[in-house]
């Protein structure tokens, strides 16, 4: 699987430390990896190895750490309006406004947005079978899911990141999720996320990435399968 | 679909201000009103205790004095900023949490914090202008009439209703975890 595409995304000498009195120690150490567009990439790691402190730093516009973070080739820090234009966030942590409708979460942040597809985003609502008057709070975490990757969809990222998105999913739907993101992939896009299912390790990533108190002790692509749907 | 950030049209601070503003618009539609009232309320309280001329203030045995307008004026920066900090609706159709920190909404959306917080800073400056015009030009005019005017009465008003309040918004807007 040696890839000929461009390098998508690109994690260089990711360092930080942790602040204050009681907490000593590094967050993150010298995390080093690169992404070429068109995979998809598992962070892989028990609670507290740093995946969600490493998916904050990315979407964080304040820098707090060393390193650099690439985007096709540039610096989100720096440009990180720009950045945040294309990448699609999709977290277990609740990122919306959950005692509104669906449409009124679209109403509000999508402007923000340079190329917001409200067409595609009611397609793909339909293609999941999510109603825009649905609150968001009271969606199910399958349908927040689902929600939140309309939503992602519809801005076209270039590079979605998945916070342990797929955990407590049913399998059908899992499947579903991933032959989804499989058509991103063909649009050139790239995929981080993290996870803890073995079985998603072994049939759907392409590269792996194993945490361990901060420090990534393996990059490589995964040689138990990848592309498999 | 072979976008980069390099030929991504970077959005202007102009248009990011317009969509910040449009979006304060849309989410402030229901509570917007009543929090509004409750700033103008306590503003005007706040006047009319910091109208007391500064002179006529002893700090050895009045300290007691000052405290109530100076809570008041936080009261009324908390007020005032909590609009743009967090949301609730109490009519929400969901029975879980009611409030939603708006930053935490945003932080993976397309905003310049920078941008949000200098919007909010501006709106505060704004609000607090004709307090302080108002809460000043009280305070001289009852030291005037009492005739214990001096330089004291402007400094003290400008630096009661325009800078403490502005300061300590400022702190909310940029440590609002601190706050909250």
């Amino acid at each position: 699987m040696e890839s000929k595409e461009p390098i998508l995304f690109e994690a260089k000498h990711i360092t930080s430390r942790r602040k204050g009195l009681f907490q000593k120690g590094q967050y993150l150490d010298d995390i080093s990896f690169s992404l070429p567009a068109g995979y998809i990439m598992g962070i892989v790691g028990k609670n507290g190895a740093g995946k969600t402190t490493f998916f904050d730093y990315i979407i964080d516009e304040k820098k707090r750490y060393r390193g650099e973070f690439l985007l096709n080739g540039a610096d989100i820090s720096k440009n990180h309006l720009s950045a945040m234009n294309q990448i699609g966030f999709i977290s277990e942590d609740n990122y919306f406004f959950t005692t509104m409708s669906i449409r009124k979460n679209v109403e509000l942040l999508a402007p923000f947005y340079e190329e917001f597809d409200h067409k595609l985003f009611s397609e793909k609502l339909s293609e999941f079978e999510l109603t825009s008057g649905k609150c968001v709070g009271n969606l199910s975490r399958g349908q927040m899911m689902k929600f939140q990757l309309a939503f992602a969809m519809a801005h076209k990222p270039k590079l979605y990141l998945l916070d342990e998105a797929t955990a407590g999913m049913d399998p059908v739907f899992r499947l579903d999720f991933y032959k989804q993101l499989r058509l991103l992939l063909e649009d050139g896009c790239g995929v981080i996320l993290s996870t803890h299912l073995e079985e998603e390790i072994e049939k759907q990533i392409d590269y792996v990435g194993i945490l361990e108190e901060g420090k990534m002790i393996f990059f490589g692509e995964n040689e138990m399968g990848g592309i498999l749907l | 679909m072979n976008r980069t950030i390099a030929n991504t049209n970077y959005q202007t601070i102009e248009e990011q201000e317009q969509k910040i503003r449009a979006f304060d618009k849309k989410i402030n539609e229901k509570s917007g009103g009543l929090n509004r009232f409750v700033c103008v309320f306590l503003a005007l309280a706040t006047i009319m205790i910091g109208a007391v001329p500064v002179q006529e203030i002893n700090l050895k045995n009045d300290i007691i004095v000052i405290i109530p307008p100076l809570f008041l004026t936080l009261e009324t920066v908390y007020f005032f900023l909590l609009l743009y900090l967090s949301y609730a609706d109490a009519y929400a159709n969901y029975k879980g949490r009611r409030q939603a920190n708006i930053l935490r909404v945003l932080k993976s959306v397309p905003v310049s914090k920078k941008a949000w917080i200098r919007i909010r800073l501006r709106q505060l400056m704004k609000f607090y202008v004709p307090i302080c015009i108002v809460g000043t030009t009280l305070q001289c005019l009852i030291a005037y009439s009492e005739h214990c005017f001096s330089i004291w009465n402007i400094v003290y008003g400008i630096v009661f209703f325009y800078i403490y309040p502005v300061t300590f918004g400022f702190l909310m807007l940029k440590y609002p975890k601190l706050i909250f």
